[in-house]
């Protein structure tokens, strides 16, 4: 007994080293990637489907429709598997990417979306009466408004992403849950293996939620 | 300054504004009354495009701002014209409508940053100026949220004016605060129209609306009933609507 457990001390702290890595090097930039050019997308949805421009609202609503619809993990298999056999053959890091990418856009357009609707009409009425365009109501009275809504709902998402990208372990990134199935393959002790491995997810999230809750109190002043 | 010719406006089937005809000239003073309902806030609201006319046709300082004469839109102005057109013209809210995430001095100075490209110590030397002219100076660095009612009031008149406008809408600037507070706003407005510049002005402060206006315009149902001296509607008004309105008004403040 007392060996099996002096081997698994011994697996868990070699491993921490690797899956630490693993986390740093690909968990962390693939969901900092794909967020942030995912909430490019978002803003760029949420506006057309605001401003009813009509062919682009559609196909906006469409796209939302399609990622909203349809499981991340099969969205992945069609970029990463699927894609190759009409020729396009995308690295596995890209491959996620992409697919988180449009996950983050679909989901946050909406989110974005409601942020913008919730400033008041008068807000933009009184940025027309000054004589601003609709664009620069949105950047200078709209949006600056709007952050403060969107903030937590947002801080939310990224750290949903996070946990999400261990999805990215099954077309062959080798993100941290992809290392601890390598390890575990070499090791047989799943339970330990994964278990340090949601170890280290939780403390990624706690700094998150941390971070979050520091931010919504910056946010929240004046209002 | 103003002209409106045969105005008119629906909201789906109901019809606000019917057929309104009025001008204004140049550093008028014009106050409209007429219970609730009655289309003036819509009929100011038209005056920047807040609102599009259904049909009729408005000029700003001989500019056609709206031209609904018919369905080809021929006259119509560019979108870039009318808010350069709007630009001269303030509006004033009942609800304020300061920029929360802005300082007093800040609200003043996005108009004039924004939308005339003003440089910074420009901007912020005029800003300051304009505080001061409405009483609060030392409310410059503070948010909206923590101004009273009628402070709040005053910072949306010093960002009105930032602009520069020739002409300054107010939609009952008073409505919304309370009775110990309209005075200081009132003051203000009175000075505007002490100079050069052209107010219309809708309010239910009637001894306010017969001290300062040139003219007053009384309106019912999406009509000008009648339009003249302060001294006619007040003393002795042609209509039998406006006499009745203007003795529930009076009765209830008395
Ligand atoms: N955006 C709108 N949609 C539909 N009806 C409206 C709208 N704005 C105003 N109305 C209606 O138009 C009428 C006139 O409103 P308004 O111009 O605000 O009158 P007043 O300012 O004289 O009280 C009212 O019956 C009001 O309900
Ligand atoms: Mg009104």
């Amino acid at each position: 007994m007392t060996d099996r457990m002096a081997r698994v001390v011994d697996i868990l702290i070699h491993s921490f080293v690797p899956l630490l890595k693993a986390g740093l090097a690909f968990t962390v930039p693939l969901a900092i990637i794909s967020f942030v050019l995912g909430i490019a997308i978002a803003f760029i949805v949420a506006i057309v489907r605001i401003s009813h421009i009509k062919p682009l609202a559609a196909f906006a609503g469409f796209y939302v429709w399609i990622i909203r619809g349809t499981p991340l993990l099969v969205q992945l298999f069609i970029i990463f598997y699927g894609l190759p056999s009409i020729g396009i053959t995308l690295d596995a890091m890209v491959s996620g990417i992409i697919g988180f990418t449009l996950s983050v856009g679909a989901y946050s357009s909406e989110t974005i979306r409601a942020a913008i609707l919730s400033v008041s009409k008068g807000q933009w009425e009184a940025a027309h009466a000054l004589g601003m365009s609709k664009g620069q109501a949105l950047r200078h009275v709209i949006l600056p408004q709007a952050i403060r809504v969107a903030v937590p709902p947002l801080a939310n998402s990224f750290i949903s992403l996070v946990k999400d990208t261990s999805l990215a372990a099954a077309i062959t990134v080798t993100e941290m849950f992809q290392v601890a199935q390598q390890i575990t393959a070499r090791t047989y002790e799943p339970l330990w293996l994964y278990s340090e491995a949601a170890l280290i997810y939780l403390l990624f999230c706690s700094v998150l939620a941390y971070l979050q809750s520091r931010m919504e109190v910056r946010f929240a002043k004046h209002l | 300054m103003i002209r409106i010719e045969n105005v008119y406006k629906s909201f789906g089937a109901l019809e606000v504004l019917k057929g309104i005809d009025m001008t204004v000239g140049k550093g008028e003073v014009v106050c409209i009354v007429g219970p609730s309902g009655s289309g003036k806030s819509t009929l100011l609201r038209s005056l920047n495009h807040l609102e599009r006319i259904t049909s009729g046709r408005i000029f700003i300082d001989n500019v056609l701002l709206d031209d609904r004469q018919d369905d080809r839109d021929i006259q119509r102005p560019a979108n870039r014209e009318v808010n350069a057109l709007c630009s001269e013209i303030g509006m004033v809210f009942q609800r304020f409508n300061l920029f929360p995430h802005l300082t007093a001095l800040e609200n003043v100075m996005l108009g004039p940053v924004v939308v005339k490209k003003a440089a910074q110590e420009d901007a912020k030397r005029d800003a300051i100026e304009l505080l001061a002219k409405v009483g609060l100076s030392d409310k410059m660095d503070v948010y909206p949220s923590k101004l009273s009612g009628g402070q709040q009031q005053r910072v949306a008149i010093a960002r009105s004016l930032a602009m520069k406008p020739k002409i300054m809408l107010f939609d009952e600037p008073t409505s919304a605060l309370d009775p110990e507070l309209v005075g200081e706003v009132l003051n203000v407005i009175r000075d505007l129209a002490k100079q050069d510049m052209t107010l219309l002005i809708v309010t239910h402060e009637m001894a306010f609306a017969r001290e300062v206006a040139d003219r007053v315009v009384f309106m019912d149902e999406g009509r000008i009933v009648e339009i003249d001296t302060p001294e006619k509607i007040f003393g002795s008004p042609s209509h039998e609507r406006t006499k009745r309105f203007l003795g529930q008004v009076l009765n209830k403040s008395a």
